[in-house]
């Protein structure tokens, strides 16, 4: 199929629990300009799973779950012009991948086709608390999965799973593949500097998206997406994707949490795992 | 080199193989010249006269279309009736048949002017409801959970309509079999049969069903869409009517976009369209979860029972 002018893809890349929901909500909240967003019909709108199975299916006429891990690897750069977006030129991917190559040597996300990229990080003791809390697992678990270059969810291969395998890697590498492996030099934005101002985060993003927006629609995203009002959306049952039992997705939106969640021991263990890239990340 | 051909029966076609099928029925109808001739043979790394492609088809102008799937097949399908398979592999390689059985099925039925659904279809008390979902929506294990309760299989992962019958839309039965996961076979106590792929490690097998397997085709009485919820305890069946009926149809037509590369997406659109207006749809709304879901096989079929 060929198309008049290649469609632009953004990145909104970042490890687990370090804000990436968040940044979708309020991006899409910026694109529709609604004063009052509703958070049900943001699933389809920006920051698209880049990694749900029926949309590889469906553009590449193959059903994913029939292929290995290391067969669907290979076909995931090749879809991204394939995929339905309803005639949208712009499509945001949420990406929880750490950047790397095929076994081809093809680039996930490649370069060429990229008109932005945006990498979101947090203090890896936060995430650490986060994490345990949303896979369901002990913190000195998430802690080691963190440290595991390896890890890799939706992999196994004895049960149905709606997502694709992603490779995760571990935190620091994670963080190294997309600042410098990937060579698209993206915007970096700290969720710690989300937490302590908002606005100017969302216009850095606005920005780099080109979508010029002004400081009033800036202002009603930041509104719209003030982590009590996630927080009681959730509640009132209009988050599309709520964890299974009664955890909340939004849990605490803090910045710093680690230090009454998690024991010294736990985090001068993550401290010794990732200390370098933490420091280059001004977390130590 | 003398070649075996086999006689099957599939969509009521008389399939003529020269790649074994042992999933499929034997053919034991009248004498009729094959409807579908399936050989090996050499296909052309790229069509003459390519119209569209994607990374694993291409389609040109007379409507061939080729089919790649790395280190197992390549597949060339022409006419709606005829299928070249060029491997490397011996007859006993699942994984040549699985695709021949999945995707190139739909690529004959877009063709031939069918309808292809990704659904399971089961007949229950004489009623037969397709149950269509994207992969892992768990329409193997709801069709293995309704022949438990004495449904009989049509089809298990591509159910195949013709809308231009007499007397409404029929579901052409596919084949006795099922294919399934490791850890939905091990919770519902079912015993695996053959690997689907023995060229990579995949744990999801073949389930023969033969003594639960209508052949006949039957007229379709509704289409449900499978919701797996996360915070679901129980189980819900909720009216689509409309443009949310058509939708979900269009949402589930199997092998869509190469129905769009031999230039019939408008067309689907419209079987979709007549589809949504001469059958009543629902949404199935279960509970998420494989163990979960188990518990509920009998209020499943009166769910489905009583949704008419």
């Amino acid at each position: 199929m060929t198309r008049a002018a290649p469609r632009a893809h953004v990145w909104l890349a970042s490890y687990p629990k370090s804000g990436n929901t968040w940044m979708r909500i309020a991006l899409a909240a910026l694109r529709s300009g609604e004063a009052s967003f509703d958070l049900a019909r943001m699933t389809n709108n920006v920051g698209v799973f880049l990694a749900m199975r029926h949309r590889f299916d469906m553009a590449l006429d193959i059903d994913s779950s029939d292929l290995s891990v290391a067969e669907a690897d290979l076909l995931r750069p090749k879809i991204y012009d394939l995929i339905d977006m309803q005639g949208r030129d712009t499509t945001i991917w949420k990406i929880h991948d750490c950047w790397s190559r095929t076994s081809d040597g093809d680039a996930l996300f490649p370069a060429e086709i990229t008109a932005a990229s945006l990498y979101l990080v947090r203090d890896p003791r936060d995430v650490a608390a986060s994490f345990a809390h949303h896979f369901e697992m002990d913190v000195d678990r998430a802690i080691a999965v963190m440290a595991d270059p390896d890890y890799r969810v939706a992999a196994k291969t004895d049960s149905a799973h709606f997502h694709l395998p992603q490779h995760y890697s571990s935190w620091s590498n994670h963080v190294l593949s997309w600042l410098d492996a990937s060579g698209h030099a993206p915007l970096v934005l700290r969720y710690e500097d989300m937490v302590a101002d908002f606005a100017s985060a969302l216009k850095r993003v606005s920005t780099a998206l080109g979508w010029a927006s002004s400081d009033s629609a800036v202002a009603a995203a930041v509104a719209a997406t003030r982590f009590d009002r996630l927080r009681a959306e959730e509640s009132a049952g209009n988050f599309p994707e709520s964890l299974h039992g009664d955890r909340p997705f939004f849990r605490r939106g803090v910045a710093g949490g680690w230090r009454d969640t998690l024991t010294p021991a736990q985090a001068a263990q993550i401290e010794r795992d990732h200390g370098e890239v933490m420091a280059r990340l001004g977390y130590l | 080199m003398v070649r075996t051909a086999h006689d099957y029966s599939l969509c009521g076609w008389r399939v003529r193989s020269e790649w074994p099928l042992p999933e499929l029925v034997a053919w034991t109808g009248d004498d009729r010249a094959p409807d579908i001739s399936i050989r090996r043979g050499d296909v052309p790394d790229e069509l003459d006269g390519i119209t569209a492609r994607t990374p694993l088809v291409q389609v040109n102008a007379q409507g061939w279309l080729r089919y790649t799937v790395r280190n197992v097949a390549t597949y060339l399908v022409r006419g709606g009736n005829e299928v070249i398979i060029d491997t490397p592999h011996s007859p006993d390689t699942a994984d040549v048949a699985l695709f021949l059985l999945g995707s190139v099925l739909g690529f004959l039925c877009h063709q031939r002017g069918l309808l292809p659904l990704h659904a399971s279809c089961v007949a229950l008390n004489g009623k037969v409801f397709a149950m269509a979902g994207h992969s892992g929506a768990g329409k193997s294990t709801l069709a293995a959970l309704l022949l438990a309760q004495g449904a009989r299989l049509l089809s298990d992962d591509v159910t195949v309509i013709d809308l231009r019958a007499e007397g409404g839309a029929r579901v052409l039965p596919t084949y006795p079999r099922q294919k399934m996961w490791r850890d939905t076979l091990d919770t519902l106590g079912i015993a695996p049969g053959r690997y689907l792929r023995s060229t990579v490690h995949l744990e999801k097998f073949d389930r023969q069903v033969a003594d639960r397997f209508e052949s006949a085709p039957m007229r379709l009485d509704g289409v449900c869409q499978i919701h797996l919820q996360m915070r679901e305890n129980s189980l819900r069946i909720a009216p689509l009517d409309g443009l949310a009926a058509v939708r979900m149809l269009y949402e589930n037509v199997y092998r869509r976009t190469a129905a769009g590369l031999l230039g019939r997406s408008e067309q689907v659109f419209a079987d979709c369209a007549a589809l949504s207006a001469q059958l009543p749809h629902r949404a199935l709304i279960l509970p998420n979860g494989i163990d979960r879901l188990a518990r509920h096989g009998g209020e499943l079929a009166a769910l489905l029972a009583q949704s008419r």
